[in-house]
């Protein structure tokens, strides 16, 4: 049986992933279109890496120096693609069968520059990855299909999306200029007019961070990518409409949870000793759980919902500790982030 | 309301909308008989989730006023305890407090938006 071949390179950038990138290739093996060409960037690995992925039957490209970034190392691979589309998937990720064949149809209105699809993590054991599966569950459910209805996907997920080459090499290939390289590009993109896609029937399984250490480095990256992005885009995306409402909304929702559940809720509780001030902590629990329900009974995961739904309001608690020293930093004191760290 | 973002509910509230206004969309071109390319799939999902998100915040409401506080919400009078005032604002939270913010922080967008908009003119 002849398998299709897409005029696709798919970019596996990679550091220190020998444990996770065998299970991305067979993933990409699995495709039922295949792409034309796979490039696995080694970004200078301590690990082996680069052994793995040749056992697995790939060729690696080897970068000169560590590029200090996802984005740096995909850029590298980028100069590589000659092919009509490109797509980037992180080494620790791996794809439902038709991912790839689901995401190509976006393509078939010229305008379109990005497409994504749904992001469910592997693995979900621990508090982290529990609070992050019903983070997920809520975004890719509630927001993100209303975001594709009115054109305006917020982001087009870093850990798997696919482009139109020459679009994206028209931009210079992934900015490297913030800590959160995918939103950088897709707010670029709206601001250019281009169409961003988010295609939920394709199906990408990250891992996600499992201990604190981990969620720390990759909170602190997305928080400082975000505050990043919105001081150097803000004058563009408020020229887009409904994007622009979509990041008023968020910018007002992160400052204002924060200040709440960090300051203003314990704060009161304690000083006018109302303990059912504390409820507001969880308040909104019956809201957030519906959107997780019904993609649970889509995907029979019921029960896993209802284990990880506590661990959502921990990982909120948490998600407000960064956002707001990312704001500190960047905005107060103009210390600006500029170490990629790898969270996972 | 995004990953990695705490969040209030005015996100929440600010998608409520959306879909209202999406259902208008599908009404309009229905009626008009004008083809679209918009997914009504999404329109059905999203309409289905805003009946149950109201549900839940009706339900929320019902349930810490009859079984929790069992006493109705005493309205933010002028004499009323913190306590009695704390209770009010936990029921109505949910709703009162983000729909206000929510038109805030839309209007200033727009106003924005119209003041970037001549300037660059």
């Amino acid at each position: 049986m002849s398998t299709k071949v897409a005029d696709l390179s798919i970019i596996v950038p990679a550091y220190n992933e020998e444990k996770s990138i065998n299970d991305t290739l067979q993933s990409i093996n699995g495709q039922s279109i295949q792409p034309k060409r796979v490039i696995v960037v080694d970004d200078h690995s301590t690990d082996k890496t680069a052994e793995v992925v040749r056992k697995a039957g790939f060729t690696v490209l080897e970068t000169p120096n560590n590029t200090g970034s996802k984005a740096g190392a995909q850029n590298y691979a980028l100069t590589k693609v000659k092919t009509k589309y490109v797509m980037a998937l992180d080494a620790d990720t791996t794809m439902d069968k038709y991912a790839v064949e689901k995401l190509l149809h976006a393509f078939e209105d010229k305008k379109t520059a990005a497409a994504c699809g749904f992001v469910i993590p592997r693995f979900v054991n621990t508090v982290w990855e529990r609070g992050r599966y019903i983070e997920y569950l809520i975004a890719f459910t509630y927001y993100k299909p209303i975001q594709e209805y009115f054109g305006k996907p917020l982001i087009s997920s870093g850990c798997f999306s696919m482009y139109k080459t020459k679009f994206l090499k028209e931009n210079n290939g992934w900015p490297t200029r913030t800590m959160a390289e995918d939103m950088d590009l897709t707010w670029s993109f709206h601001k250019k007019k281009f169409n961003v896609r988010f295609i939920p029937e394709a199906v990408c399984y990250p891992i996600e961070p499992q201990n604190f250490t981990f969620m720390k480095k990759q909170l602190i990256r997305w928080s400082h990518g975000f505050v990043q992005n919105l001081m150097l885009h803000w004058k563009d995306v408020l020229a887009v409409p409904y994007l622009n409402y979509i990041i008023a909304v968020m910018t007002w929702d992160s400052i204002v949870a924060s200040i709440m559940y960090l300051l203003v809720i314990p704060i009161f509780s304690i000083l006018f000793k109302s303990p059912w001030l504390l409820l507001l902590f969880i308040i909104d629990a019956p809201i957030v759980f519906i959107p997780a329900f019904i993609q649970g009974l889509k995907r029979k995961e019921l029960l896993k919902i209802v284990i990880s739904f506590p661990a959502f309001f921990v990982l909120r608690i948490v998600n407000a500790v960064f956002i707001m020293e990312a704001y500190w930093s960047e905005i107060i004191l103009k210390k600006r982030l500029t170490q990629y760290e790898k969270g996972h | 309301m995004n990953t990695g973002l705490p969040g209030t509910g005015i996100g929440g509230l600010f998608y409520m909308f959306s879909v209202a206004v999406m259902i208008f969309i599908e009404v309009k071109d229905l009626l008009l008989r004008k083809k679209n390319n918009k997914r009504k799939k999404i329109v059905i999902e999203q309409s289905i989730i805003i009946v149950l998100l109201i549900s839940a915040i009706y339900a929320t409401n019902v349930f810490f006023s009859k079984y929790v506080f069992k006493k109705p919400p005493v309205l933010l009078a002028v004499n009323a305890t913190f306590e009695e005032k704390s209770r009010f604002i936990i029921l109505n939270y949910p709703i009162i407090v983000p729909l206000l913010l929510l038109f805030v922080v839309l209007i200033f967008t727009q106003i924005m938006y119209f003041h970037f908009r001549t300037s660059n003119k």
